[in-house]
């Protein structure tokens, strides 16, 4: 008898087709001299039941040769018959590659408590004090102990009130300076507030115990990094800035920069109280402007696809081999691995985009950002120390921050049927933010992505309830056209979404 | 032309072992036994889709029914039993003995006329009259 082939495998039939082409079959092989094949007769049932159990086996033999294929497993295939084995994701990565799938994670954030009244509160136990978002109506736990001073404030640390999943609408790209309420009512006279700093804190990746201080009064979205490329004292040193991601600037060995780029950016370099030098070549310092309430960036389970994606990217150094003295195999990863070992570093990563440098052979830049978010600079130094921690030998890699680009959708007008208006404008809510935040299956936007304006459209139009869309004048940051990133030539950009549908679109109902 | 009633193996709620195949007149007995042993739907459930009105009597043991819902339940044993594609005609009378539930079945059928009398309490189903 021949084997059966992949086809014959996958392929799960119908009842009646097991029952025409294998049971009655069978039973005629048999000699079975039943003649009432009338509904309810004993050998009709039975042959139902033995057909159901075969349709039984029949799937899980499908479902265990389809999870032989990586393709299927992962999603990057649709499997026959509909058969969806991507269950199996997680343990094919762990069995096959040693990696395990990252997990959804909380928004943690620093919020400011403020206490009008002269009675101090606590100390207060992690999850005494829940907050809620007005705009959003995100709810935030808190994640630690904590006292509230009277008159006077205090900085918490608040997560989100569940992991993050886009799929089911639980996002926490919350804006700062935000509305903020308390939801628990046992602490009359204090206020919630999550004022973004100036700068984010300086993050620091390598050895030396110099520090770097940012100050002034910068514009608009930033993102620096400072090199140390000559060991030294302040003003022996010497050392250059990388300005959003774009080509390193020397600023020799000064002890100070101002007005870096020209966006009111002023850089101080201090020598450490002990040690000489300060300043360590090699050493790299990152910060942002503004600073961010978020101190972690929450993201979504990574998806089957993601990590299948992430996993096969680790064939040029399998499973993060390490010598016998525990230190990592050099190695000159592909793009992709890049890509793959950034992600590995730190959870928060969920966009990375590597790059060659257009003019320096070895050096590769790395791009990473959260979901919907610029990561957190200890992420940058997090990710920055993984890679020099590898000894690549022959490559020079680069862990940058991309810089992010608001997105503005304007001039649409939706009608939509009576009755069905806050469901279509929360789907819709939800579907644009997971497109424009880079977690959209079907479309990823990634770093310097083009934000497709027939997507948006299509998103729209196919939310359920929604009967019309004014296609011609939607515009994309004011053009009715793609927007192709970077919108600033040689930068490296992140789309970033904060708009509510409900009030930044136009509404209509008909019956 | 007189139809068969066909060969089915002898069994009402369980399977004899070894295997006793029955025929004929008794055939269509033990299948009109069988529609008042099986719940609604149960054959639906495991794929056969054709239409059969079937009641699961053993259900009803134990309860306390008054006259009118002993009419009740008798008037759909008669509908159940006359669903069978092999029957013309059929008159049920239900018994209900307090311990025991008792069906006596008069069919006209399209190879002659057949009986059932089968009684129905909690431990077993016996089938008094089958011809």
């Amino acid at each position: 008898m021949a084997l059966p082939t992949l086809d014959d495998l996958l392929k799960i039939p119908t009842q009646d087709e097991v029952l025409d082409q294998e049971v009655f079959p069978e039973l005629r092989t048999r000699g079975a001299r039943v003649t009432d094949w009338i509904v309810g007769g004993v050998y009709r049932t039975m042959a139902y039941v033995v057909a159901l159990l075969r349709l039984d086996v029949r799937k899980s033999i499908a479902a265990f040769a389809a999870a032989g294929f990586e393709d299927y497993v992962f999603g990057l295939a649709a499997a026959p018959a509909g058969i969806d084995v991507t269950a199996w994701a997680a343990l094919v990565a762990k069995q096959r590659y040693g990696v395990d799938r990252i997990a959804a994670t909380y928004t943690n954030r620093t919020i400011r408590l403020t206490n009008s009244t002269g009675t101090p509160y606590g100390p207060v136990s992690a999850g005494g004090i829940i907050l809620q978002f007005t705009a959003t109506g995100n709810r935030y736990i808190l994640d630690g102990t904590v006292t509230i001073p009277a008159s006077s404030f205090v900085d918490a640390t608040f997560r989100s009130e569940f992991v993050v999943d886009s799929a089911a609408g639980r996002t926490y790209n919350d804006s700062a300076s935000a509305t903020i309420v308390l939801v628990t009512a046992n602490y009359p006279g204090v206020t919630a507030t999550n004022p973004a700093p100036t700068y984010s804190s300086v993050s620091q990746a390598g050895a030396g115990t110099g520090t770097v201080t940012p100050s002034g009064s910068p514009s608009g979205n930033h993102s620096v990094a400072v090199r140390i490329d000559a060991s030294g004292q302040v003003t022996a040193a010497t050392w250059s800035t990388s300005l959003d991601g774009a080509a390193w600037v020397s600023q020799g060995a000064a002890g100070s920069v101002t007005n870096l780029g020209g966006f009111g950016i002023n850089i101080t370099l201090a020598n450490g109280a002990s040690g000489n030098p300060s300043f360590i070549a090699g050493t790299y310092y990152y910060f942002s402007t503004p600073g961010s309430d978020v101190t972690q960036v929450g993201r979504d389970q990574e998806t089957p696809t993601e990590l299948g994606a992430r996993v096969r990217g680790l064939w040029p150094s399998l499973a993060f081999v390490k010598d016998s003295a525990g230190n990592w195999i050099w190695t000159s990863p592909t793009v992709n691995a890049y890509e793959t070992l950034a992600k590995s570093a730190s959870d928060q990563v969920k966009i990375a985009f590597a790059k060659t440098d257009a003019t320096v052979n070895n050096k590769v830049k790395i791009y990473i950002a959260a979901q919907g978010d610029l990561v957190p600079s200890g992420v940058l130094s997090t990710v920055s120390a993984f890679f020099n921690s590898r000894s690549m030998l022959t490559d020079l890699p680069e862990v940058l921050s991309p810089t992010k680009r608001t997105i503005t959708l304007a001039a649409v007008t939706v009608t939509v049927k009576q009755g069905q208006l806050a469901t279509a404008q929360g789907a819709l809510q939800t579907a644009l933010k997971n497109y424009l935040g880079g977690v959209d299956p079907k479309v990823v936007l990634g770093i310097n992505g083009r934000v497709d304006r027939a997507y948006i459209l299509s998103l729209i139009r196919n939310t359920t309830g929604v009967v019309k869309v004014s296609d011609v004048t939607l515009t994309i940051n004011g053009v009715a056209a793609d927007l192709q990133l970077p919108v600033t030539a040689g930068a490296f950009e992140l789309a970033v979404w904060t708009q509510a549908v409900a009030s930044d679109f136009t509404w209509v109902t008909e019956a | 032309m007189a139809i068969d009633y066909g060969t089915d193996i002898a069994a009402l709620d369980d399977l004899p072992d070894p295997e006793v195949l029955v025929s004929g007149e008794r055939n269509a007995a033990y299948a009109q036994g069988r529609r008042l042993l099986t719940p609604t739907g149960a054959l639906e459930a495991i794929g056969d889709a054709a239409p059969y009105d079937s009641i699961d009597l053993r259900e009803q043991l134990g309860a306390r029914m008054s006259e009118q819902d002993l009419l009740d339940l008798q008037a759909q044993v008669h509908q159940v039993l006359s669903q069978d594609e092999r029957v013309i005609r059929v008159e049920a009378q239900l018994t209900d003995t307090g311990r025991a539930l008792q069906v006596e079945a008069r069919h006209e059928g399209t190879a002659g006329p057949f009986d059932l009398v089968i009684s129905i309490d909690s431990v077993t189903t016996t089938l008094l009259k089958a011809s």
